[in-house]
């Protein structure tokens, strides 16, 4: 019984997985490229054009700091040629285990198809040591960098320059692509400059520490935020903190990403007469945002849809 | 004549050194006191600038930090004349923050973490009596405190070729006594082709989930009967080898194969540790001489998406080598899991979720056994098999209710032997995370247990833990 039992296991289990490991012929673009969020994964696209497969692990819709490590994501990054990730310890929650279980040594860190953004960005950083006694807070500084438009510009920049060196015989494609990608930017920041007009000077709350880059692009003041610090769920005694801050400086609008909570949004909402708005956070938020350029856009919509510009 | 010579050669010596010694020293000193006067006049007048400047400059930064606090908005924006559009921005090779962290000898290229789990609990049967029913490693006392363990991990890139890993964990014991394990210690290469992996060292056997997981990674308490009766208290580890290959198939599909060395109490069904009872059956002090004697596993996994936003893995492990009660007696493992996880896209911090996760396992252990009555050596094949499932419900952020069943059973005459005998228990639970670097967690198990006869037992656990440094990415 048991030799026989170990060898019809053996028989069982190998060959099973060789069978079927025929491998499916498809069309390849020259460059397969992985983003770990729509907003860079539609940056690559614009940039790569044809020659360039690219898209996102993270959905539209999901926080991009808690993102579920599946097997699917793991699979799909051993195909890829070309890893862009948003840094700064965004991702630090589940992209060290989809790397390292995607056994592609194209993609490991110190390899040129590991290409971390943060690199290439304007980045704030907190005043003073990062401490975990302060929350969730990233010791490389704010991860939300892509929310000031002139930072995802110089992605734009890393990008083609980094598809360049991986693909040199389509690096006049990624030229070109990239001097229209900065000449649609230099007209659509002359649109949101005046779209966020209204807002220039102004105090807002935001939920998550996650929009001083919207404010320095666009010239307001986050005075305050729903969570009492970055990660930590918000306490009674903290909105009624909050509250205090909003009558104070007269603060009319409360900007938040979709994946919040909105409990506490509407509780204060009712105590004190703010305005919310449930802002997109990245491209594919919804099903009409599909590039870069339309996620301004969406915010300035929401923004406007809550009555508030 | 000589003699005469000498002295006054040596009178003159000492009368010269006296001269030079004596008379010009009073005037050089006063020279330099005057000069050493005003170089510290002019050095003091210096330090002073200097101090002046820093003091103004720190003023300066003070200020602007003071601003920056008040006003993060007004940090200066991003250059946006910077390098021409067709220049390649500059190359960054060094190690990515994800990977590093700030330490007092500087950016260091691995992450060093700790996490110290506890637990207070008390129960209806004393500790002699729930020893064997919580009979896990780093399972909790039935009553009293218990320092479950304290992990130190370090873990990094080794080089261009290979990642390092180390975790030892601390243990104090019922007699107060600290034990200390070296749990992991091993080496995995990074820049395989083809999907391929190989890991070398001390490592836990990727049979089925919980078995490669670490106790602060469990959802409850305590450890699954059926692991700690199959695997040990600790688990099944040991040194040795293993290649993961991830395939070329369309869906998540990875085979793992191991070789590992079956001695020691954490190979409990293999050659374990001499005089180890398994049954009826004792195991003999076995060195390792055959290929036989390495315990070999084989473990097929594959992961789908049910939907955007249910998840699968769904896994078969087959492990086999010798055990030592006799010659030539071998142990087969095998056994199949499945866990589902639902979450949604629109999720704070990960919640709300629900995940379901399914074991089952089943030994055949050939044991050479005496016949009590006959003093006969014959042989018997030992079966046993059981399963848990555990349910888990983040029902709002930073907490979670779980419930668990664990079920094992065995052949034979299995009554009296309480890791053997009919087992039941049932688990329910609730943990809170104030961050996911802290937890305390309350848990009512309800044991019955075959060996105690008619009597079940309730034991009640609280558990807290922390954890500092670098905290491991979840895995799926």
């Amino acid at each position: 019984m048991s030799t026989n039992l170990s060898r019809r296991a053996a028989l069982a289990v190998l060959p099973a997985g060789l069978l079927l490991a025929t491998r499916q012929a498809t069309a390849r673009a020259a460059l397969d490229a992985v983003a770990t969020t729509p907003d860079l994964a539609a940056i690559a696209r614009q940039i790569g054009g044809a020659a360039v497969k690219a898209d996102s692990l993270a959905s539209g819709v999901a926080d991009p700091h808690f993102i579920a490590a599946k097997p699917s994501m793991i699979r799909r990054t051993h195909d890829a040629d070309l890893l862009i990730s948003v840094g700064a310890e965004l991702e630090i929650g589940w992209l060290p285990v989809v790397v390292s279980a995607a056994a592609n040594p194209k993609i490991n860190l110190g390899q040129p198809g590991n290409l971390d953004i943060s690199g290439f960005v304007s980045i704030m950083r907190e005043p003073g040591p990062a401490s975990r006694a302060q929350g969730d807070v990233h010791k490389a500084g704010n991860p939300h960098y892509m929310l000031d438009p002139r930072n995802g510009l110089l992605a734009a920049r890393a990008i083609a320059g980094r598809m360049s060196e991986l693909d040199a015989g389509n690096a006049a494609t990624y030229r070109a692509n990239l001097t229209a990608f900065e000449d649609r930017f230099r007209r659509k920041w002359g649109e949101w400059q005046s779209g966020f007009a209204p807002l220039r000077g102004q105090r807002l709350v935001s939920y998550h520490r996650s929009l001083p880059y919207l404010a320095r692009a666009f010239g307001f003041e986050v005075v305050g935020e729903v969570e009492p610090l970055p990660g930590i769920s918000p306490t009674a005694s903290h909105l009624e903190q909050l509250m205090g801050i909003i009558r104070r400086d007269k603060v009319r609008l409360l900007l938040m990403e979709g994946f919040y909570e909105r409990r506490s949004a509407a509780f204060l909402a009712a105590k004190t007469g703010i305005k919310v708005a449930v802002i997109p956070h990245s491209v594919d938020f919804d099903a009409g945002m599909k590039t870069y350029f339309d996620l301004f856009d969406g915010i300035l919509k929401a923004i406007r849809a809550a009555g508030a510009l | 004549m000589s003699g005469g010579l000498k002295r006054n050669a040596l009178l003159g010596g000492v009368a010269a050194l006296a001269v030079v010694a004596a008379a010009p020293v009073p005037v050089l000193a006063q020279d330099d006191l005057q000069r050493l006067r005003q170089e510290m006049a002019t050095e003091r007048a210096r330090f002073q600038r200097v101090m002046g400047a820093y003091e103004r400059r720190i003023r300066q930064l003070e200020q602007r930090t003071q601003e920056l606090e008040k006003k993060r908005v007004d940090a200066p924006p991003p250059p946006l004349s910077s390098p021409p559009a067709d220049a390649a921005p500059p190359r960054r090779t060094g190690p990515a923050p994800t990977f590093s962290i700030n330490s007092p000898i500087g950016d260091v290229d691995f992450r060093i973490g700790a996490v110290v789990t506890g637990a207070a609990s008390v129960s209806s049967a004393a500790n002699r009596i729930t020893q064997f029913l919580m009979p896990g490693h780093h399972d909790p006392l039935g009553n009293g405190f218990s320092l479950q363990g304290a992990e130190l991990m370090i873990e990094g890139i080794v080089d261009p070729y290979f990642d390092g890993v180390v975790r030892a964990s601390f243990k104090i014991d019922s007699d107060g006594e600290t034990e200390t394990e070296l749990e992991e210690a091993y080496m995995r290469t990074r820049n395989l082709p083809w999907g391929l992996q190989v890991k070398a060292g001390q490592f836990y056997t990727e049979f089925g989930r919980i078995n490669p997981t670490h106790p602060h990674e469990w959802a409850f308490v305590n450890q699954n009967v059926i692991i700690s009766r199959l695997f040990g208290e600790d688990g099944m580890r040991g040194l040795g080898a293993q290649v993961s290959w991830l395939t070329p198939l369309p869906w998540y599909s990875q085979l793992i194969l191991s070789v590992q060395n079956g001695k020691g109490g954490s190979m409990k069904s293999f050659l374990g540790e001499e005089g180890d009872e398994i049954g009826p059956a004792v195991q003999a002090g076995r060195d390792i001489r055959t290929f036989a004697q390495l315990v070999k596993l084989v473990r097929w996994v594959n992961g789908f998406d049910l939907s955007r936003e249910v998840a699968a893995n769904i896994g078969a492990s087959f492990a086999f080598g010798d055990n030592a009660t006799g010659t030539g007696t071998r142990t087969y493992i095998a056994g199949g899991d499945i866990y589902v996880k639902w979450t949604p896209e629109r999720n704070t911090r990960g919640f709300p979720f629900v995940s379901a996760q399914f074991e089952f396992l089943h030994r055949w252990f050939e044991a050479s056994v005496t016949d009590a009555d006959t003093g006969e050596l014959g042989r018997q094949t030992l079966r046993d098999s059981g399963l848990y499932l555990q349910l888990l419900y983040g029902f709002r952020p930073d907490w979670v209710a779980g419930f668990r069943l664990d079920y094992a059973t065995a052949n034979g005459d299995s009554r009296s032997d309480p890791f053997r005998d009919l087992r039941w228990r049932f688990s329910p639970n609730l943990t809170w995370y104030p961050t996911e670097r802290s937890k305390i967690r309350l848990q009512y198990d309800y044991d019955w247990a075959q060996h105690l006869g008619r009597q079940s037992t309730h034991t009640v656990m609280v558990q807290f833990e922390f954890s500092l440094g670098a905290h491991g990415a979840h895995k799926f």
